[in-house]
């Protein structure tokens, strides 16, 4: 741990504001980025991985949010006090982003060439022509086929799969130092969904880069991700290498993910898969309990009288309960567990 | 599915409720109707609150405003303060005339083409070719072709208003088709007259009056321009769009005469107008958020 | 694309054949003998005999239709009863200051109306988008007609940087009927910007909020980029649309307008025609005018081609 983190987000709280009151959307979020690895969030919808994620690049609509709290320090800067001048440098230049759906996410009425020699063009300021040839270059590199004709396609002459991989040829175009990628994944067809998550994984090694892997999916986590964090309910609950967490799971939200998984083999595809009962809790107010005990398996009155922080749960690895060992313990059993273990 | 609910009933006493509330809620809706209100009551009771509009007096010709002409006299030496006064009640009932004709006849054609499946694409081929014949070039025809006056006016604005109305209905019919609660009525056997009044009127009443709304605006200009263009409306009525074709010759030396009727029509025209805004954001209650940028 | 094409063209034709069944039925619509009617209130019976025979009056109504419309198509559309001239050649005698009228306002309403919409859109209910909204409301409450005599007092009477009224044709001097075709331009465009605002504003912000916009953000695209290149490229097709539909408005607009300003184009003859009741020359304009308004919906239709890559297939 030498070298400083290319990312550092430290006490983040974010709350959306209308007019029937305000929403607890993040809550005291602090984690990191070290260079070269792949940081994955996991957690359900509404759970704030993709507003975590919004908010370093400050995509958020600008009326009706505040950040309370916190600094999200990307190379030394704080970008949440950052010009709007010096954003736009840093988006698409030294940050690159993709989005779950390929299909809306380019603009329909221009070719996929003309939308990657934007990119370029805005932030390495060659003409066109050269900056063309970057994005033939780009297209190459992400393996489309016959990249030179592809580059006059419009969007909808594209597959999905195909589409995401030249969002991730524009992401990628200006050489940035950190990728985010919100669950790039989610929208397409399962066979896709591997060789664009080992396109990732090449490409990061390939490139050095950095990757905030956002996603559901606990399978697509422990294909690639370094280090996971786990959120809920706008917390982080557990976070840690990748290794630790799931062969320790030590919160009782990551237990019950877990155990929600399909399990392969001949013999599960007729099981039940296990299910978390209960609904998220309500964030228009401050939370003086765990966020997840009204529906955690291993919940007891502690649980529900003040608010766990993050505490060591190994190595390098943290959890936001107190009843970590007993999770772990209870875990140990799992076959997933007992695979990482 | 929470779209199977009932349709409303249209009962008198729900409906009356109903609207009440509504201007509850929507205070810019209420005071456009009440100004609409007051200009209406201008008009009805015209001959109380002025002189005689027609009478003619050569010897006081041009004269500015005074004590016995509060807006002075226009070149035939009559009031224009009453002229005024009367010009509202042309332009007026030429307006409701229009939207109540407009609606009632763009409902009927509106719902046979949403509903009938060979006939309704005929009517719409129809509809569309209508739409390309400029409006106030087929008024102003029509207005020419028959015998001057009030009635000539409104159905000449009338004609060319209908298409509008009949593309809106058709559309909104179309919609309501897909709905779940039309096919649930049809489904427990309603069908015909009773389905159109009991469940596709209630639900397309909205828009249909935006664009009444819309259609009155329109219509009140269209017989202005009539008016101003010397076609249809006798000058002996008194209109603001006359009034303006009157003080076209004055022009230069008596600007007032024009700025006067020129004010209440815009004014009266906006009302109308802003009325029909205000009622579609009030039907379409979706507000328009700020993006990202 | 070429079937497209043909395909709108086709569809056209139905339109066509309707407008016109239309147009020559509005003589017969009106109560009374048509030859009576067109002849005027102090027209002899030889005179009205004359016209019945000339316009084959006496003939069914079928194959009177197919007579005029015959001639129509050929381009004959009749001959004036006031100067006994042809109709093409009265309207071809008028098109230049009508035209360039029409081109003028909406080469300006364009330059308005789209910016306008486009800020307003953006700045969803702040006070710029209020303010825009309500000169937009504003902009077709007030008759072009009211418009234009304010244009009149304040810029030819007052100021004196424009006249009053009149046009300077095209052989005289570009620049001189620029100027002569200022004021009533603008006070067009007013009206017609209007609309056209209220429609970019609306085409705008069912674009600004799909997801590219957000795409576009996250690559570190400035605003005005993103608005220009990207946004109103992509709403352009509701756009054009409207403005090619709203030209039947603004045709009802020059024929005021014209008569305001004592311009010699097609509207003033319209007016005239319909004050001498000669229906010829009424009828021709009316189809001139709706073949217009069919030609630039067709030429509309065609130009989705060139802002949505989807529609060319």
């Amino acid at each position: 741990m030498s070298a400083p983190p290319l990312l550092k987000v430290e006490n983040l709280s974010l709350r959306f504001t209308g007019k029937t009151g305000s929403l607890h959307a993040l809550s005291d979020v602090s984690f990191h980025v070290e260079k070269g690895e792949i940081l994955s969030f996991v957690g359900e919808s509404g759970c704030g991985k993709s507003v975590t994620a919004m908010s370093i690049l400050r995509l958020l609509p600008r009326s009706g949010v505040s950040y309370p709290t916190g600094r999200i320090l990307f190379d030394g800067a704080d970008l949440r006090t950052a010009s709007e001048r010096q954003m736009q440098r840093i988006r698409g230049g030294r940050i690159g982003m993709i989005f779950q759906d390929p299909m809306t996410s380019f603009t329909p009425v221009h070719t996929v060439g003309m939308q990657i020699a934007e990119t370029v063009a805005q932030h390495r300021g060659v003409s066109h022509g050269q900056a063309l040839k970057r994005a033939r270059q780009m297209l190459d590199l992400v393996r489309i086929p016959d990249a030179a004709r592809r580059l006059g396609a419009y969007p909808h002459e594209l597959s999905g799969g195909m589409r995401q991989r030249v969002m991730i040829a524009m992401a990628l175009a200006c050489d940035p130092e950190l990728l985010i990628a919100d669950e790039p994944t989610t929208a397409l067809d399962v066979t896709v969904q591997a060789e664009i998550l080992a396109l990732i994984d090449d490409l990061r090694r390939e490139l050095g880069m950095s990757v905030i892997l956002i996603t559901h999916d606990l399978g697509v986590v422990a294909q690639v991700a370094d280090r996971v964090m786990v959120m809920y309910a706008g917390r982080i609950v557990e976070e840690g290498c990748i290794e630790d967490v799931l062969a320790r799971p030590s919160h009782g939200y990551t237990a019950g993910l877990l155990t929600a998984l399909p399990l392969p083999g001949p013999h599960n595809h007729r099981t039940r898969l296990a299910e978390i009962p209960g609904a998220v809790p309500r964030l228009d107010r401050e939370i003086d309990a765990c966020v997840y005990a009204e529906r955690c398996a291993f919940a007891e009155a502690r649980c529900r009288s003040g608010l766990p922080s993050l505490a060591p749960a190994g190595a390098s690895h943290r959890a936001a309960c107190v009843r970590a060992d007993a999770v772990a313990a209870a875990m140990a059993g799992n076959d997933i567990v007992r695979a990482w273990a | 599915m929470s779209e199977i609910a009932v349709a409303p009933r249209p009962l008198l006493v729900d409906l009356l409720a109903l609207a009440l509330r509504f201007l509850r809620a929507h205070r810019e809706v209420s005071v456009m109707l009440a100004l609409i209100a007051l200009m209406a009551l201008v008009g009805i009771l015209a001959p109380l609150l002025a002189p005689d509009p027609a009478a003619i007096n050569p010897a006081n010709r041009l004269k500015p405003p005074s004590a016995e002409h509060w807006l002075g006299t226009d070149h035939l030496g009559r009031d224009v303060y009453a002229r005024l006064v009367f010009g509202t009640r042309t332009s007026m009932s030429v307006g409701f005339s229009v939207a109540a004709a407009t609606t009632l006849i763009g409902v009927v054609i509106g719902l046979y083409a949403g509903f009938a499946r060979r006939g309704g694409a005929i009517v719409m081929r129809i509809n569309d070719a209508m739409m390309s014949i400029p409006a106030v070039l087929l008024a102003i025809a029509l207005a020419s072709l028959m015998s001057q006056g009030l009635t000539a006016v409104i159905v000449a604005i009338t004609i060319p208003e209908i298409p509008r109305m009949v593309r809106v209905v058709r559309a909104l019919v179309l919609g309501v088709r897909q709905q779940p609660y039309i096919a649930a009525a049809v489904s427990i056997g309603t069908r015909g007259v009773p389905l159109v009044m009991r469940h596709v009127i209630p639900n397309t009443l909205g828009p249909v009056l935006v664009q009444a709304t819309y259609a009155c605006a329109s219509a009140i200009i269209a017989s202005a321009v009539l008016a101003f263009l010397g076609v249809g409306t006798s000058p002996d009525v008194p209109s603001w769009g006359g009034m303006m074709a009157d003080a076209r010759r004055q022009f230069r030396l008596h600007p007032d005469l024009m700025l006067y009727p020129g004010l209440a029509l815009s004014a009266l025209v906006l009302i109308v107008n802003i009325l029909g805004d205000r009622l579609s954001d009030a039907m379409d209650p979706r507000k328009a958020r700020r993006g990202i940028l | 694309m070429i079937l497209y094409v043909v395909g709108r063209l086709l569809a056209a034709v139905p339109t066509l054949l309707i407008v016109a069944i239309f147009i020559f039925g509005l003589v017969h619509i009106a109560p009374g003998d048509p030859a009576i009617l067109i002849a005027g209130d102090n027209a002899n019976p030889e005179q009205v005999d004359k016209i019945r025979e000339r316009l084959h009056l006496d003939r069914s109504l079928p194959v009177q239709f197919g007579i005029w419309f015959g001639n129509a198509v050929t381009g004959d559309l009749g001959t004036s009863v006031y100067s006994g001239r042809p109709v093409t050649e009265l309207i071809a005698q008028r098109v230049e200051p009508t035209f360039l009228l029409a081109l003028y306002t909406i080469v300006l309403t364009v330059i308005i109306a789209v910016p306008l919409g486009t800020i307003a859109a953006w700045k969803a209910n702040g006070w710029l988008d209020r303010a825009i909204m309500g000169f937009s409301v504003a902009g077709f409450s007030v008759p072009v007609f009211a418009t234009s005599y304010l244009l009149i007092y304040v810029f030819a009477v007052e100021l004196r940087w424009f006249p009053v009224q009149g046009y300077k044709a095209l052989s005289k001097g570009p620049v001189e009927t620029l100027v002569s075709l200022t004021l009533p331009s603008i006070a067009l465009a007013l009206v017609f910007a209007a609309l056209i605002a209220r429609v970019t504003r609306a085409a705008v912000l069912d674009v600004i909020h799909e997801n590219f916009v957000r795409t576009l953000k996250a690559k570190g695209m400035g605003t005005r980029r993103i608005l220009v290149t990207h946004v109103l490229k992509t709403a352009g097709v509701p756009i054009v649309t409207v403005i090619g539909i709203g030209l039947a408005a603004l045709i009802g607009g020059v024929v005021v307008t014209e008569s305001v300003f004592n311009i010699p184009g097609i509207g003033r003859l319209t007016v005239d025609a319909i004050v001498r009741r000669d229906y010829p020359v009424v009828q021709g304009i009316i189809l001139f005018f709706s073949l217009t308004l069919i030609a630039v919906n067709l030429v509309v239709d065609l130009s989705y081609a060139l802002f949505d890559p989807r529609v060319r297939g």
